[in-house]
């Protein structure tokens, strides 16, 4: 069976990877999404924290023996620990400021991190299996579906909704919302907003984490890894429009899907398919496709 | 915890205000006993909305703040509202990806209970934390807060806009859910900024009976007014500002005799 030239098991094997990829950069710039929101930070040092996601749990398995659903479990909460320390002692004292400070700063930290572990482990991909309940492929009939990938999309699409269900059905995430509105007044009303701020950091950068260890099987894990998906994140944001975050769910699974139909039919616009689009937005809508107009 | 004299619920002295390099505030000294009505009158950028504001630590100041007797001027600001302050600024701060209930709901309580009790009771809105339907108030002098249910009763308009979002609401309405959602939060000392500005004056007549209503409940009241017959019948005190000074003050008893000063001085 063959759809528009292609055998249909292959070009359904190519949109399952877009998928993968949607699904990576919808939880990354869902992250990226709410810390603007709320910082008016923008945060470059993503894709280092989801880089240490993935190489954490690299180190887990590699120093401790650690097995791949421990690692899920305890390497965002370490990413996370990590981001709010970095909030308290570094960026607490850059806001008020120009944006480029915190963009500055972050950069920086990305730099740091990649380059610390650059110099402990090169750069060449470092191999992290699947667990073995999920190393194993169903055959569909019109494709081949590769347990994990499934898994892959299941687990990023229930962090999504599981933030978007805080943020838009909890009391915390009425804080959060009415803070990234007017945060004097939320703190004039008693909410420990630093608090909270520090927590949506962590949050942020700890699912970033969470997308580096789900990542880790399926991409070559390695220090740069970060610095690769994280220039298409922001391409993401920018299309989805900052601070939405239905939004930057449905752009980042949208582009993936959108990358893979690209990479299949003219392989070579491949990377600049999504920069393309980028540029068609901000030219006929700045905010992007689900922000706000100012 | 001290003697029997109940100190004053609001206290200002020597408070000086920035914005930035600019000073406001230049040595404000006001003091409300509980349960009275005070008008903050004067001109726009006499410096009324900044004295909130500093009592909230929302701008750079220096001098003392006590609240029911307690030193507040080094809180942090998320700290203060707990001291049992209750806070409605003059753009009234409605939220715009919040619904009407939302907006409601979204003040922590902060009903200190008893007044004297200094501190926290163990109730700090931290994130995530923060109590609903405000039921607490624990039976001191101060007004306990409101159940949504009475809240409802007092004000049956925002009842029925529940799910609209804030700002779709009428600016009457607006202002009726600023001063609903601190009503909620048990506070018993309330800082009202400009509350009739720009109302048809049905509404205003109906703030006006809400004040009456919240001073017979025993609530602390300072409101900043430009309003002055607003504010006649309702407020006990006056403290007339200019260039971020308290230049005149006088109980209401006085207010016939001064009619005539005040209308010049609050003219624009």
């Amino acid at each position: 069976m063959t759809l528009f030239g292609l055998p249909m098991a292959a070009l359904a094997g190519q949109l399952l990877l877009g998928v993968v990829n949607g699904a990576f950069y919808a939880t990354l710039s869902l992250g990226l999404a709410i810390i603007f929101g709320l910082l008016n930070v923008i945060n470059f040092a993503h894709g280092a924290f989801f880089m240490l996601g993935a190489m954490a749990a690299w180190m887990g398995q590699a120093y401790l023996g650690m097995g791949y659903w421990t690692a899920l479990l305890c390497v965002p909460l370490a990413v996370a620990a990590v981001g709010m320390l970095v909030e308290r002692l570094l960026l607490q004292r850059l806001y008020g400021l120009d944006h480029l400070y915190g963009l500055l700063l972050t950069l920086g930290l990305t730099l740091v991190m990649e380059g610390v572990l650059r110099s402990l482990y090169g750069v060449s991909g470092l191999p992290y299996s699947p667990p073995a309940s999920l190393a194993r492929a169903v055959d569909l009939g019109f494709m081949v579906l590769p347990l994990y990938r499934a898994w892959v999309i299941a687990a990023s699409l229930a962090a999504c909704l599981f933030t978007w269900a805080v943020i838009e059905k909890t009391r915390l995430g009425s804080y959060m919302r009415a803070a990234t509105e007017n945060t004097p007044l939320v703190r004039a009303f008693g909410v420990n907003v630093p608090m909270m701020i520090t927590l949506t950091y962590g949050f942020g950068v700890g699912l970033a984490g969470f997308a580096g260890v789900l990542a880790a099987p399926v991409m070559q894990v390695s220090p740069l890894m970060g610095q690769q998906i994280i220039v298409t994140v922001f391409a993401v944001v920018v299309i989805g429009g900052m601070g939405s975050i239905l939004g930057a769910i449905v752009t980042g699974l949208a582009l993936g899907l959108v990358e893979a139909m690209v990479k299949v039919y003219y392989p070579e616009a491949a990377n600049t398919a999504v920069f393309a689009i980028m540029a068609l937005v901000l030219l006929l809508r700045p905010a992007g496709l689900f922000g706000k107009e100012n | 915890m001290n003697t029997g004299t109940t100190p004053p619920a609001l206290q200002l002295s020597g408070l000086h205000a920035w914005y930035g390099e600019a000073q406001v505030l230049h040595g404000i000294d006001l003091e409300l006993a509980p349960g009275q009505v005070a008008a903050l009158l004067g001109r726009n950028g006499a410096g009324r909305t900044t004295t909130l504001r500093a009592i909230l630590g929302l701008v750079g100041r220096r001098g003392s703040i006590r609240i029911d007797g307690v030193e507040t001027s080094a809180c942090p600001t998320h700290r203060i509202a707990h001291h049992g302050i209750g806070y409605c600024p003059e753009e009234r701060g409605i939220f715009a990806s919040l619904d009407c209930e939302e907006n409601l709901l979204l003040p922590p309580a902060v009903g200190a209970g008893r007044r004297g009790r200094k501190g926290r009771n163990g109730r700090n809105g931290d994130a995530g934390r923060g109590r609903h339907d405000g039921s607490d108030g624990s039976g001191g002098s101060g007004p306990a807060g409101m159940s949504l249910d009475e809240i409802y009763a007092l004000f049956p308009n925002l009842r029925e806009r529940r799910a609209s979002p804030g700002t779709r609401l009428s600016g009457g309405e607006q202002q009726m859910l600023a001063i609903a959602r601190v009503l909620r939060t048990g506070a018993h000392i309330l800082l009202l900024d400009e509350i009739s500005e720009g109302l048809a004056p049905v509404i205003v007549q109906a703030l006006a009976r809400l004040i009456d209503t919240l001073k017979r409940k025993g609530y602390t009241i300072l409101m900043v007014e430009q309003n002055f017959r607003f504010a006649a019948p309702l407020a006990d005190r006056f403290f007339v500002m200019e260039q971020g000074r308290i230049v005149d003050r006088f109980e209401s008893g006085a207010l016939a005799s001064r009619a005539e000063t005040l209308a010049g001085m609050l003219a624009v």
